[in-house]
């Protein structure tokens, strides 16, 4: 299955974009790449593929990409400010390639949609709206038909097609009110709702970001709610909940694993819950046990309590369908535990789940490839994304891994910071 | 272009300033330094310097590998036909289509230049930096780079 986002005119991508996702897709590349401009793209190609194409998320936490004048690239001079701008997801099962895509233009200085299109092989559909109207146009091979539509048609509507075949031209024509000849039969129509359903599964759900910075720890909790928040603020509750739970399964599935990630990376031996009352309401505090003694999360190093909320989140939550959107996983922590970090996420690499990872982390990602090398992953798992800034905008390189876990398209100038400096530092 | 350096010269070709490390760092084509299997070891183990190297070649893409098993096949098969003692080299030229050869091993050389072993297209010699410079322009080999023009 290959899953693309594509997409133009956004921020620093001022020419068109086509980066692949899979199970693991890594972003590196210089500061003031784009790179977390990608991962705000994920989430809201999520959200239209979920139908919300008016409205999808362009600012929530952890990113903010600000209205339509921040959204919009900048090439200056003549050119000035893109006058929309457009995000695509295509996704090719082998059968039969289709994709979606949704074109934005301003609107009272907020993105506004103008415009989405399915197409699935010869097949599409494409709404249109200005200035209120709306048009709905049916493509079929050497035909195409503009159906009289009145209002402006949202993916929404396409999204609620049943999956039960035989029944989407009543649905077209009940909900959609599209009358007469469509132009497309009963099977194109089901074909269609195949397609869409297709993208629809591929994009399932609303990705789990999380935010850069983890939040601080403390030598106390009180047992408050623990909603989940990108910067991890959530965790030590849901970690004292799951410790009081009667149910222990939970706990003893996390712990384990816990203390797996933390022998191997060296981070700690063991995580615990140390009650300071014996009523539930009472406050709590989060040990971690190394050495054989338990000391306060505010006493062992900081890294510790900055790859907690991603290993709790992403042990709990990895569900067959969850994405993950992270950023900078391995602040703080040392190489050894760096390293670590990309042999647990190839650990959990599963179903459909997806890892987008922004680093700068050399460690991470040779890991990553030693795991394709050992067969743990294989190189189609793998997206190495390389975000270079250039003049004209940033570029996205897709770099494709051989069965070594070695690179075998790196653009001219890849690393070469790196190697010059190694140079440098050798006196060679 | 693929080039491919014996463990014996490793330490005067890869760990010094000259003509093989000016083209391995530069920024445009497509240079490639072939290093697997034994001969990856060997490399790995010429000092800090050539393994630093070899690691930063790595992660640029730009160190070429091939699987060990197809490697250890092929040095079965030269075996009888070497008469030095490094059928692993020759058979990762064989394999990865590497044709540029830095050793100053003499029965290595005359190996490399056996029709029967190297062939389509022919190995050339890289030992002497200043004499021997034009072997690492950007000429086609092993799959990657350009054809060489005139």
């Amino acid at each position: 299955m290959a899953v693309r986002l594509q997409f133009e005119g956004i921020r620093c991508f001022a020419e068109p974009q086509d980066a692949v996702i899979r199970p693991i897709t890594l972003l590196v590349g210089e500061n003031s790449s784009g790179k977390t401009t990608f991962l705000a793209l994920c989430r809201i190609a999520h959200a239209i593929a979920n139908g919300s194409v008016r409205n999808p998320p362009f600012n929530a936490d952890p990113f903010w990409l600000g209205a339509y004048d921040q959204i919009a690239s900048y090439r200056g001079g003549r050119n000035g400010r893109a006058k929309s701008f457009s995000l695509a997801i295509s996704v090719d099962n082998g059968a039969r390639p289709c994709s979606l895509r949704a074109d934005y233009l301003s609107a009272g200085g907020q993105p506004s949609p103008c415009r989405w299109r399915f197409v699935a092989g010869d097949l599409g559909i494409q709404a249109t709206s200005s200035d209120g109207l709306g048009s709905l146009v049916l493509e079929r091979p050497n035909r195409t038909i503009e159906v009289p539509y009145v209002g402006i048609l949202t993916f929404d509507t396409v999204t609620s097609f049943p999956e039960r075949p035989g029944v989407v031209e009543e649905v077209a024509e009940g909900t959609l009110g599209l009358r007469g000849d469509t132009g497309l039969n009963r099977a194109e129509w089901d074909s269609l709702a195949r397609a869409v359903h297709l993208v629809h599964l591929e994009f399932l759900g609303y990705p789990y970001a999380f935010a850069p910075i983890r939040t601080n720890p403390h030598r106390t909790y009180d047992p408050i709610g623990a909603e989940p928040k990108p910067e991890g603020s959530h965790i030590p509750m849901l970690l004292a909940s799951l410790w009081r739970s009667a149910q222990q399964t939970q706990w003893n599935t996390l712990l384990s694993a816990l203390k797996d990630f933390g022998s191997k990376s060296g981070l700690f031996d063991e995580i615990e819950i140390v009650e300071k009352g014996k009523k539930e309401s009472d406050p709590f505090q989060v040990g971690v046990k190394s050495g054989g003694r338990t000391f306060n999360l505010i006493d062992v190093g900081y890294g510790v309590s900055q790859a907690l909320p991603i290993l709790v989140d992403t042990l709990r939550l990895a569900g067959a369908f969850e994405t993950f959107l992270l950023q900078q996983p391995e602040v703080h922590l040392h190489p050894r535990a760096q390293a670590e970090l990309g042999s647990f996420f190839a650990r959990l690499v599963g179903g459909k789940r997806r890892f987008v990872i922004e680093t700068h982390s050399d460690y991470l990602v040779d890991r990553i490839r030693m795991e394709v090398r050992r067969k743990l992953l294989r190189p189609e798992d793998v997206s190495l994304l390389y975000f270079e800034r250039g003049k004209a905008g940033a570029t996205i390189h897709n770099l494709e891994l051989d069965a070594n876990g070695s690179i075998t398209n790196p653009p001219p100038g890849f690393r070469q910071f790196f190697l010059k400096e190694e140079l440098d530092l050798l006196g060679i | 272009m693929c080039l491919i350096v014996d463990a014996n010269v490793a330490a005067r070709f890869l760990a010094q300033p000259g003509a093989v490390i000016d083209w391995l760092s530069r920024e445009r084509g497509n240079p490639r330094l072939v290093a697997a299997g034994k001969l990856r070891k060997e490399l790995a183990n010429s000092g800090d310097t050539v393994r630093r190297l070899l690691v930063r070649l790595e992660q640029m893409g730009r160190l070429r590998s091939a699987e060990p098993e197809r490697i250890r096949q092929e040095e079965q098969r030269l075996r009888a036909m070497c008469a030095s003692n490094d059928p692993h080299v020759l058979a990762l030229a064989v394999i990865s289509g590497a044709r540029t050869l830095a050793t100053d091993d003499g029965d290595l050389i005359r190996d490399f230049k056996n029709k029967a072993i190297i062939d389509c297209p022919r190995g050339s010699i890289y030992r002497d930096p200043e004499a021997h410079g034009h072997l690492l322009r950007h000429t086609f080999s092993c799959g990657i780079g350009t054809r060489r023009t005139r």
